[in-house]
């Protein structure tokens, strides 16, 4: 008899299942919890498993430059990139600036792209413009030109909705 | 029990009067959104959460497009009426788990809702009948617009929106499809079908019952990543693999009912008729299987005790909340069971 994945008390009828990629993950459910659930079955896929991920990034050697994982914390929430690795969460908007080089590789294997190519928001703020040079300009000294066509795209674009 | 009135009240996405609604049953998109002067609520204080629902509360009330918006906090509301909400499809059960400093404003006809305080401080959510995503895309755009100017979101031109779980990131948006697939689940072939589409950047899923048939045989696709391409892109690419899917069950329908399966498959769904209209006890997941047989049923034209319309009413009234609501009380299971026999009974007119 197959115990209920979610109470663990009552034989499991029901078996939900989830293709994610190349997986397929499974739960089973007692009918209580079924009907719980049934509900559920509409609200949002529960996505890739973001350790799972950093699991097998690391088994692949890719080594993020720059940072120390162990250490690295976010300077504004205080969020520790090992407590990330263990809730796939981070905790505020700058986490992505404070562990920009070690989540660049996760988004790219996540996502297959490295870079946004969706709405731009605000980009004709004097702020974002900046930023954008700034970010330009190393890209031109780190020799990183496919990244600094994008962004000399982006600041054009900013420049013409002002 | 303050959502009451919400049993009167026809949402929108239950139409049956929408494209491919014979096999579609709704479209969905949502974008993930934060603000930037807050942690994630994962890691903010409760003060910052219940700011969070202020300024958006503040920036939404404002808005034309939530003139006759409800405007509710979680803690304000009972377990029932919670349930009430996650089984419309507004809010997810994660946002029930923790109610302190969660939000949800419902626009009219539910067609337009948020989400706040999840795991992200803003998800807008655009909810449509039948196959119908680039009109649920145009009515989220619109609003993302009109937000946008109020309130600050958190945005980076290399990351695009910035959420609570990388998986997110980017455009912020999942689209996502209801579909209806008993002929393809009737011939076994629904698996297959179903992991080559994994294959396409869609992720489906269903829920299994005893066996190996789909529970209502009810399936949801939806994009697996957000982030690299424009969100029309993302969109037309789950359309593209909705619309296929759409064809195969077609297919298959015809193939039943031109082959020696017919009889069968008649003989399923006039079962299930005769169940429904009969029943004095019955679990939502029973329910849920004849339900399935009878859609076929009224998708292939046969005569029917009821259409699309009051079938998709049922579908969404026999839920447990639903129910417990209609029934103006809390109900233990078996109770719960016996009352939903009775509403079917009477929804079905026998
Ligand atoms: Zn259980
Ligand atoms: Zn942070």
């Amino acid at each position: 008899m197959m115990l209920c994945s979610h109470c663990r008390k009552k034989e499991a009828s029901v078996f939900f299942k989830a293709i994610d990629q190349n997986q397929v993950i499974e739960l089973h459910l007692c009918g209580d919890c079924a009907e719980k659930r049934g509900i559920s079955l509409v609200s949002e896929p529960s996505s890739l498993s973001i350790p799972e991920i950093l699991a097998g990034l690391s088994g692949l050697g890719v080594k993020p430059g720059g940072l120390k994982e162990q250490s690295a914390a976010c300077q504004a929430c205080g969020l520790r990139y090992s407590q990330f690795r263990e809730t796939g969460r981070l905790g505020c908007n700058h986490c992505y600036a404070s562990f920009r080089p070690l989540l660049a590789p996760l988004v790219s294997r996540i996502h297959g792209f490295p870079r946004h190519q969706g709405r731009t928001y605000r980009l004709n703020s004097a702020r974002n413009l900046e930023e954008l040079k700034k970010k330009l300009k190393l890209a031109v000294a780190t020799e990183d030109f496919e990244t600094a066509v994008a962004l000399r795209d982006q600041i054009r674009q900013a420049g013409q909705s002002e | 029990m303050q959502l009451n009135n919400m049993l009167k009240l026809k949402a929108a996405w239950l139409s049956a009067d929408a494209p491919e609604s014979a096999i579609v049953l709704s479209s969905r998109v949502r974008l993930a959104r934060n603000l930037e002067r807050h942690a994630f609520p994962g890691k903010a204080r409760a003060k910052d959460l219940s700011q969070v629902i202020g300024e958006i509360f503040e920036g939404t009330r404002k808005n034309r497009i939530f003139g006759k918006a409800a405007f509710l906090r979680l803690e304000d509301l009972d377990d029932l009426d919670r349930g009430l909400l996650v089984e419309r499809h507004l809010i997810s059960k994660d946002l029930t788990a923790e109610p302190a400093n969660r939000g949800v404003v419902v626009g009219e006809k539910e067609k337009i809702s948020l989400m706040i305080n999840e795991e992200d401080h803003l998800r807008m959510q655009s909810l449509e009948a039948g196959l119908s995503l680039s009109a649920a895309w145009e009515a989220l755009r619109r609003l993302d617009d009109e937000l946008g100017q109020r309130l600050n979101f958190a945005y980076d031109p290399d990351w695009g929106f910035l959420t609570a779980c990388p998986t997110n990131l980017g455009t912020g948006l999942r689209a996502s499809c209801l579909l209806h697939l008993p002929a393809l689940g009737w011939s076994s072939s629904v698996n297959r079908v179903l992991e080559s589409l994994s294959r396409m950047g869609v992720i489906v899923r269903g829920l299994y019952g005893e066996g190996t048939r789909v529970l209502g045989d009810i399936f949801q696709l939806s994009n697996a990543t957000c982030l690299g391409r424009t969100e029309e892109a993302f969109i037309d690419r789950l359309k593209d693999v909705v619309e296929r899917l759409v064809e195969r069950e077609k297919e298959e329908r015809q193939r039943l009912c031109s082959g020696p399966e017919r009889v069968k498959l008649e003989d399923s769904v006039y079962r299930s008729v005769g169940i429904l209209s009969h029943c004095r006890i019955i679990t939502f997941e029973e329910a849920m299987h004849h339900l399935s047989y009878i859609r076929l049923g009224i998708a292939l034209g046969w005569a029917m005790p009821m259409g699309l319309p009051q079938l998709n009413d049922i579908f969404l009234t026999a839920q447990p909340a639903h129910i417990q609501m209609a029934a103006q009380k809390e109900l233990a299971a078996r109770e719960r069971d016996q009352f939903r026999a009775e509403k079917i009974r009477g929804q079905i007119g026998a």
